[in-house]
Order: structure tokens, then sequence, then C-alpha cells
């Protein structure tokens, strides 16, 4: 199969650069915002698409983590087991659909959330600390993944600070 | 699919109106918020938005003036205004007899919808704000509304043209006016008028001007409480995908409410980007984006002000400008000075927190929700606009982090 989105990707995006936009009428303003959004995302698309699986694991690996942990402090570890499982195996294995990876994690997250609302709900001072705590510390790893994976977006004011995904991800070397 | 906290899978794009009550009684709000959440509900499983040609949103137009005015009027030379992530803007002119003036011409602009909007507003408490502000501070003047779109594609509203700039011409800045570099020449000037602007509005007696389309809060955290909810119920409605530490900023928000000194006018979207200035004067011409007005803390305003990632480093790269303005701490003096209201830095910090995660809400749930439906009129601003939720996050994270 020639037709491959690592090439076709650029592609689209060159002809909308080339063609379309010098082609635009300069005073529709929405219409040239709009295009050059779309040559942003295809561009983003087109450079991060080779790491998209490794995020995707590292997501589904921390997410099961947290989730595992907060379950242990709340006792609820038994009705989890069967998810927790599952992500067990596609991490022995290295191998799964990239679809269920996705689908695991956005269960994982739900999880996480019920749980952490369990915990509060019990009004213990101790436990509500040590939750905030654990939050506190997930949310960190997560948003750096998260800012670093938006980060030619142009939304971070000292962008050299914040370390490349693929540096994150251990695709890279600093 | 989506699957709500405790419930079965379903599918928050066809919503099941017993779903949607159930929220309405978790996360009671203000009855306009409320109103205007729920019918969001009900067209969500409706058509996207479809490109209208400016000529179809005149039709309407023509229909609302006909109602409102009655004698004989002429619109022409309408066009797509530029600007606003989340509202079709149309300038207009129109020839009408204007009571009081007789034959006149001016230049109008409509606020419509779109199908779903990055923040979903009522028009008619915009209008009814904006006819109350009118002589309190810079405002356009409103004239029509159609607040259920019985006339219009969509609610809307008509209201003057205002001239003026959101950011100094040749400077670039990011899609919706955050982080605008207004430079040395404006800075010092509109940085003492937002002070002044902010502090008149909080100070503006609010129990005189019998405010139809808003609630009255008790003293104490009800305010601060209906505001949550608003967003909570947002975020329960629109998010595509658990976020867990949006869960837990919302967590601790409601934990830590501060009761509330004095209820003011509060904007609730005071910022670089939604105020219009001359740049020949210097002045502020206007104050836009009404929409998300309502009575509460004015802490709210200044805890926006205090967001590090609504501003940039000055030229020097010493000082961290507020808003593109003046340093935080020197904004919270001159606006105590100029109010004569003190101002808690706690709350300070807390708003601050709300502020981030409210922008979270709105663009990694309210904007990736309506583009999925195809809702806007610009599907690629709002959501990579959503590329703005996690350093939005992070702020609020750090804070915690260091307040607890």
């Amino acid at each position: 199969m020639e037709l491959r989105p690592e090439f076709l990707l650029p592609a689209i995006s060159k002809t909308l650069k080339d063609v379309i936009l010098p082609a635009l009428d300069e005073t529709h303003q929405v219409a040239q915002e709009q295009l050059k959004l779309a040559i942003g995302f295809l561009d983003i698309l087109a450079s991060q698409r080779h790491l998209l699986f490794a995020f995707d694991l590292d997501e589904l690996a921390r997410h099961a983590e947290m989730a595992r942990g907060l379950a242990g402090l709340l006792g609820k570890s038994a009705d989890h087991a069967e998810l927790l499982a599952e992500v067990g195996q596609i991490s022995g294995n290295g191998v799964a659909d990239p679809d269920r990876i996705v689908a695991i994690t956005r269960q994982l997250r739900q999880v996480i959330v019920d749980l952490v609302e369990d915990g509060y709900a019990r009004g213990d001072a101790t436990l509500a600390a040590d939750i905030r705590h654990r939050m506190n510390e997930y949310a960190r790893v997560q948003l750096a993944r998260e800012r670093a994976w938006v980060l030619s977006m142009g939304f971070e004011n000292a962008p050299d600070a914040v370390p490349s995904i693929a540096l994150q991800l251990g695709k890279a070397v600093a | 699919m989506d699957m709500p906290t405790n419930g079965p899978i379903f599918d928050k794009a066809r919503p099941d109106p017993a779903w949607v009550d159930q929220l309405r009684r978790r996360f009671p709000t203000e009855r306009e918020w409320d109103h205007v959440l729920s019918s969001k509900q009900r067209r969500r499983a409706g058509p996207g938005y479809t490109p209208l040609a400016v000529s179809d949103i005149v039709g309407g137009l023509e229909a609302l003036l006909r109602h409102e005015i009655g004698g004989d009027f002429v619109v022409s030379d309408a066009k797509w205004l530029a600007g606003g992530a989340s509202k079709l803007q149309i300038a207009f002119w129109l020839e009408w007899d204007k009571p009081g003036l007789g034959k006149t011409r001016e230049r109008l602009v409509l606020r419509m919808e779109p199908p779903e909007s990055a923040v979903e507003t009522s028009r008619a408490r915009e209008f009814e704000i904006l006819r109350k502000m009118n002589g309190v501070l810079a405002v356009p003047d409103v004239y029509w509304v159609d607040p259920d779109g019985t006339y219009l594609q969509y609610p809307a509203l008509v209201c003057g043209f205002v001239n003026g700039v959101t950011k100094p011409s040749g400077i670039t800045s990011s899609v919706t006016g955050i982080g605008i570099n207004f430079g040395p020449k404006f800075r010092e000037p509109l940085g003492a008028q937002v002070i002044r602007d902010m502090a008149i509005m909080h100070k503006w007696d609010w129990q005189a001007a019998d405010l139809q389309s808003f609630d009255l809060p008790e003293p104490g955290t009800q305010a601060v409480e209906w505001n949550l909810n608003h967003w909570a119920r947002v975020w329960e409605e629109d998010c595509n995908e658990a976020v867990p530490f949006v869960s837990e900023l919302a967590h601790w928000l409601r934990h830590n409410m501060p009761p509330i000194d004095r209820v003011s006018l509060t904007h609730n979207d005071f910022r670089s980007g939604n105020f219009l200035f001359d740049e020949g004067s210097g002045q502020i011409t206007s104050w836009l984006d009404w929409e998300l007005a309502h009575l509460g803390d004015r802490h709210q305003e200044l805890g926006f002000f205090a967001v590090d990632n609504m501003g940039h480093m000055n030229e020097a790269g010493t000082e961290l400008l507020s808003h593109g303005l003046m340093p935080i701490n020197r904004l919270l003096e001159e606006y105590e000075k100029e109010s004569g209201l003190p101002d808690d830095r706690r709350k300070v910090e807390y708003y601050r927190v709300f502020f981030c995660y409210r922008a979270a809400v709105i663009i990694l749930g309210t904007c990736i929700r309506a583009a999925m439906g195809g809702k806007t009129h610009q599907d690629l601003t709002v959501v990579w606009l959503s590329a703005f939720a996690y350093r939005n996050l992070e702020e609020a994270r750090e804070i915690l982090e260091r307040i607890g």
C-alpha cells in the first residue's frame, strides 16, 4: 500500500500552502484563519504521527498505575481487577489494538475520577491529603506530556523550557 | 459513546432528557444559565452548522426589524465581521426613522449564536446588561434582541458598531487575544483605564437597576456555588473523556469557597481582547462580550488578572505583565486605591484557580464537543484553543501544590 499518511499528510499541507492559500481572498479573514489552522493541524499530525502509539501506551501505563494505587488505598482493587488485568496483558505482550488501548485508558480515567470521589466522600482528612498528593503528582506528569504534545501550537511563553514529547517518551535523547 | 460518573454507557451527542434533569438537580444554578444550558442539550442531537450566506442572515434580520421598527428601513452593505471564536457577527448599515432623531443611517452589528458555541450564553442577559451599562461604562449601544431565534436562524442581538481595535496594528497575537502585547506606548494608559472601569463596575449599584434576567444571590457563598455548579454541569454535559485533574479542581474549588463580602456586578470575562481602544487617543472605546456577566465576587475579576497564562514578559524580560498591562501586584494595589475596596490575596488565588478550571471546562469540554458535532462556524479555531487548556491546568496544579 503506497498511499500512506506519512507522505500524504505533508503533500496535502504543501498543496494547501502553495496553491490554495495564495488563491484565497486576502480580505476574507475567517477563511484565511481556518485554512491556516487546517495546515497547522496537518503539520502536527505529520510530524508527530510516529509518536502516537508510544504516547497512548505511556498514557495507558500511567493511568493503570494511578488507578491501581488508588484502588489499593481505598480497598477497591477487586472492583477493577479485570480491567487492570487486561492492561497487564497488553504491557506483558507489548502488542494490542491501538483503538483498544485508547478505550481502556478512557475507562481508567473515569475509574480514577470515581475512586477519588469515593475517597473524598469518606471524610478522612489524612486519606484526603494522600489522595490530593497523588493527584498532583499524577497531573504533573500527565500535563507535561500534554503540553509537549501540543507545543507547536504556540501557547507556551517559554517553549524551550518544555521537554519535547519524544524525549519524554524515551524516543529521543537530550 | 461516553461514560457518566455513575451509570450506564450512553451517548452525550443524543442526551436523554432524564439525564439532563438529573444534572439540573445535581447542579442548581441561576435560572437564566439553567435555561441556556437546557436549551443547548435539546439542540444537541440536531444538525450541525450549515454555512449561511450573508443574504440568508439579512433575511432574518429584516424580519426582526419589521417586527421591532414597523416603519420603512433599508439594510445595506452587510459583511462578515472577524473576531471572536464563539459568535457569528455581521456588520451592516441601517437607514431608518430613529425615534427622536428622524431619518438616520448608522452602522450596526448583528451578533448571532451558531448551533453550539464555545461558550453557551444568554442573548437576553447580554442585551439587558448592555442596556444597563450604557452611560456607566463604554459599551456598544444595544437595539434589539431575538432571544430564542424567532426571526433569525439562531438567537441574536443587534448593537451599535464601535470603532477601535483589540490590539495595536501590526502586532501578532494568538487567535482570541490571549497574551496580547499592547507595546510600551499603550500599556500604561490602557492599564489605568482598565482599573478605572473595573472599579466603576464593581461599585455600580446593581440593586437599583432591577435586573430581570439575573438571580440575586444571598450574602455568603450562594453566588460562588451557582457559578461552580454552572461550570460543573457544563463539564458533565460536554466532556468527551474524563480528565481526572479537572474533577480534582472542581472538588478543591467547592471545598474552599470564599464567602463574598460585597456582591458586585462582575463581567466575568474582563480581559485584554474584550475591549476596543482607539489607536489615536489610546482611549478605550467599548467593553465587549458581557454575556457571562453575573452578580458575584469582585475577586473573580482580580483573579483572572492574576492568571500568569494571560500575560507576557516585558521587553526587558524582567516582569510578567498581567494581561499585557502591568505586573499583578501593581494592578491590585492600583485597584484598591481606585475602588476603595480591599483585595484579599487568598481570594485572588482562589479565583486564579477558578479561571484555570473554567478555561479547561470550556476548551477541553465544550470546544471539543462542539467541533465533534460540527456545530460552529469555525470548528478548527475552537479545537485549536483546546491546546491552551494544559497550561492553565498546570498553573492551577502549581498553585494547589503550593497552598494545598
